[in-house]
């Protein structure tokens, strides 16, 4: 690659490459490049009572770092990136966990076999919002599936007051949306990720007498380590940026209120869908701010786990 | 794996390998399979159920059509209605036509005439059912249009004014028919009579759980007798056709309301998703493409940087943008239009790569040859390097279809509620919000946005999951 550069240019060249690369490069500067910069700057400045509503982003005030200090203080951004903590718990492990059952299950040639990978893999293509309305009706506490199957089983008092009424529940039900709508990607990655194992492996594995288990734990998902990885990185991304399945479970109410340390927050106020409310309310500074706190969340736990989940060999 | 035998040591196969084990823990593995695949269509299967649901059934569990329905009202209607010895009731009716309104005059001993209305039934008798005959005696009359005072025909005597005579025994009825519906006990049997249309099988639903059919006497008057072992309530149980009970559990009406909403177009929300979603589809692979290809195939300065450069930037989550893509939108005025959803999401950089890794595979002698031949930039663009690169670029329109499709936030943020613009995702939480109990109808909506989607990628599976693994060797 060093080569190539020392190797004459001409600007004709770069003439002749402009055409084709100028409609994408202009979108990427004006929608991509540019915002990124001009986020980090609103992200100093505030909407005032004295900002002109016409023009809210013309006449927003300098703060500094006020925004940021701001953030941290707010109990009710700390609390959502609790709740998002959990969200990611919720969202990530049993995911990943059903991921890989269904992939192990389906890694076989039989009649039938590509008919439920496809099956499974469908609810990927659906929209989250409507997949979430729907979803409000089988929770529903008036003859959902859910609550039908709740007082079969005797919880009558879950059963009566709804799922996605009890703080402690509105986060795992959505999860379970999430789970189920996502399990269908993780297993395409993982049926991928199978099919390059080399066969020897495993066959030097029965030579050596290993059994199913032994196989499971020691060749197989130590080869999908890559594909864990890449599984728990896009979960975490995504529940930092969860918004229309909030929106839609919760009603736009972001669930039930609970007091936390005499202060009333939302059992499922996550950052996402607080960044949405703090957009929607047009402080546009503060906002730009917590897009930047959660990116750099991002960026570490994405670190912390590529250092415990990459292969070390 | 067991395909090769091994020679050296034939043993037998182990235990797990036997064929009937095999076969258990097959047929255990698709079981768990289709399970699990009813848990995740579960939304599918639900939405659809419920689009086609009678409106106000969305909330009782039940699905497949009831032939026998209990009827709902009376229900449960007591047995001692009449009691014996306790009062007495008369039923009479006339067969008019053409006339609008008649009453009986009811005279009892001495007294003043009272007025009863009457009904008219769907077979042209005018009935009324007069409770007030607490004596044993009392004369009475029609009055026809409030005007015309016609005696009762059937009566077999009348006095001088016209009016017949009817004894009623206290406990029983007297009637030259029965009412519309009169359950009774009398001894140790009870019996019920039901007014109703022809053509019908009623049963009478005991509290036992016994069946017992009402048999028709007289055209539209069913009878059942029975035993009731002491209680004092039943239940009436209509038998009714298939197509009857299907009706009356599923519907299209919830689409043709839907699609006929002058405040809610769903089918204009399905256009304008449908304009979105192919307009930016289509741009992002034109683009993408033509960028893969200056890229792989073009040297110019700073090639590899700016691409490291544009690879990066896919590290930033989406969020980060939305504010100023916000701003921007606003600025060019762009607020509740198509360019406005469309254009901030073309430069997919996701799909610069995945082309440039496509036109990187193309051999150069490919290029080389068309130069020799004399072919300008564009003419290698549109026959070399578009019909070769075909197939991923059907991925990419797929994969940028489907994320346009269900863009929710940006569209939620782009729109302050312009229906000529409005996509579907949207539509639908305005539909939601004003008509909240409308489950049927919300559900027909959802179907919208979710069946053609799911049409789509079974017609094209084999494109989106290419794409999928495209993604995930980059990682």
């Amino acid at each position: 690659m060093a080569r190539k550069h020392r190797e004459h240019i001409s600007i004709r060249q770069d003439l002749e490459a402009a055409p084709f690369l100028l409609p994408f490069m202009a979108v990427f500067v004006v929608f991509i490049g540019y915002p990124l910069f001009y986020s980090l700057f609103i992200s100093l400045y505030r909407v005032t009572i004295y900002s002109d509503f016409y023009d809210l982003f013309g006449t927003m005030e300098f703060v500094g770092l006020g925004n940021y200090v701001r953030i941290f203080q707010d109990p009710v951004f700390l609390w959502s990136i609790f709740l998002t903590m959990v969200y990611a718990l919720l969202m990530i492990a049993p995911g990943i966990a059903m991921s890989l059952a269904l992939a192990l299950m389906l890694n076989r040639k039989r009649r039938g076999f590509a008919l439920l990978r496809s099956g499974f893999f469908l609810p990927n293509v659906f929209d989250i919002y409507v997949v979430g309305v729907i979803w409000l009706l089988i929770y529903n506490p008036k003859g959902g599936l859910f609550s039908v199957l709740l007082h079969w089983a005797g919880v009558h008092g879950l059963a009566d007051s709804g799922v996605l009424n009890n703080p402690w529940l509105v986060l795992p039900a959505i999860a379970l949306v999430m789970v189920l709508k996502n399990a269908g990607f993780g297993m395409i990655l993982f049926l991928t990720s199978l099919n390059n194992i080399s066969s020897s492996i495993f066959e030097a594995a029965d030579v050596d007498g290993a059994n199913p288990w032994q196989k499971l734990v020691h060749i197989t998902i130590p080869m999908l380590k890559p594909t864990i990885l890449f599984l728990s990185i896009t979960g975490l991304v995504g529940s930092l940026n969860a918004f229309a399945e909030i929106y839609a479970l919760t009603d736009d109410t972001g669930g039930t209120s609970v007091r936390v340390l005499d202060t009333t927050l939302q059992s499922g106020r996550i950052s996402g869908y607080h960044l949405f409310k703090v957009f929607n309310e047009s402080m546009y500074g503060e906002a730009a701010a917590i897009s930047f706190v959660l990116l750099g969340i991002a960026i570490v736990v994405a670190f912390i786990n590529f250092k415990v989940l990459s292969p070390k060999d | 794996m067991d395909s090769r035998p091994d020679i050296k040591n034939p043993s037998p196969p182990p235990l797990s390998q036997t064929p009937a084990l095999i076969a258990i823990r097959d047929s255990a593995i698709y079981a768990v399979l289709v399970l699990l695949l009813l848990f995740v269509l579960l939304p599918l299967v639900w939405m659809i159920l419920t689009a086609f649901k009678v409106r106000g059934t969305a909330f009782r569990f039940e699905f497949l059509p009831k032939t026998e329905l209990v009827v709902p009202v009376p229900e449960d209607t007591p047995l001692d209605l009449i009691d014996p010895g306790q009062g007495a009731w008369a039923h009479v009716e006339l067969e008019r036509s053409g006339v609008t309104s008649v009453a009986t005059l009811v005279k009892n001993t001495d007294g003043e005439p009272a007025k009863h209305q009457m009904h008219l039934t769907l077979d042209g008798l005018w009935i009324a059912d007069i409770p007030a005959a607490q004596e044993g005696a009392f004369t009475y009359k029609f009055l026809v249009n409030d005007e015309e005072e016609v005696p009762d025909p059937a009566a077999e005597m009348i006095d001088d004014e016209g009016f017949a005579t009817m004894t009623v025994t206290p406990g029983e009825v007297a009637t030259q028919g029965p009412p519309e519906l009169l359950g009774w006990r009398s001894g140790g049997e009870a019996t019920v009579i039901l007014r109703t249309e022809p053509d019908q099988q009623w049963f009478v639903a005991t509290p036992q759980a016994e069946r017992v059919q009402l048999v028709q006497q007289t055209p539209g008057f069913y009878e059942a007798r029975f035993d009731p072992k002491g209680a004092t309530e039943y239940r009436l149980v209509r038998k009714r056709p298939f197509a009857e009970a299907l009706g009356s559990l599923y519907t299209i009406d919830n689409f043709r309301i839907i699609l006929n909403n002058p405040d809610f177009n769903f089918a204009r929300y399905f256009m304008n998703s449908l304009i979105v979603a192919t307009s930016a589809a289509l741009l992002t692979v034109l683009i993408c493409t033509m960028a893969g290809y200056a890229f792989a195939a073009k040297k110019f300065h700073y090639r590899d940087e700016l691409f490291g450069l544009l690879l990066a930037s896919m590290l930033v989550p989406g969020m980060i943008y939305m504010v100023p893509q916000f701003s921007i939108t606003l600025k060019l005025g762009w607020l509740n239009s198509f360019q406005g959803m469309i254009v901030p999401h073309l430069a997919n950089v996701f799909g610069l790569f995945l082309l440039r890794q496509y036109v990187v595979q193309i051999p150069k002698d490919l290029f080389n040859a068309a130069e020799i031949d004399g072919a300008n930039n564009a003419q290698v663009f549109s026959k070399i390097v578009i019909p070769v690169c075909l197939p991923i670029m059907v991925t990419l329109f797929l994969l940028v279809f489907v994320g346009q499709w269900s863009n929710f936030l940006w569209q939620l943020i782009v729109n302050t509620g312009d229906p000529a613009t409005m996509t579907l995702p949207v539509g639908l939480q305005q539909f939601k919000g004003q008509n909240a109990t409308e489950w049927e109808r919300i559900m027909a909506g959802a179907c919208f946005s979710i069946l053609p989607i799911a049409a789509l990628f079974m017609a094209l599976q084999k494109y989106f999951m290419s794409g999928l693994t495209a993604g995930a060797v980059k990682e």
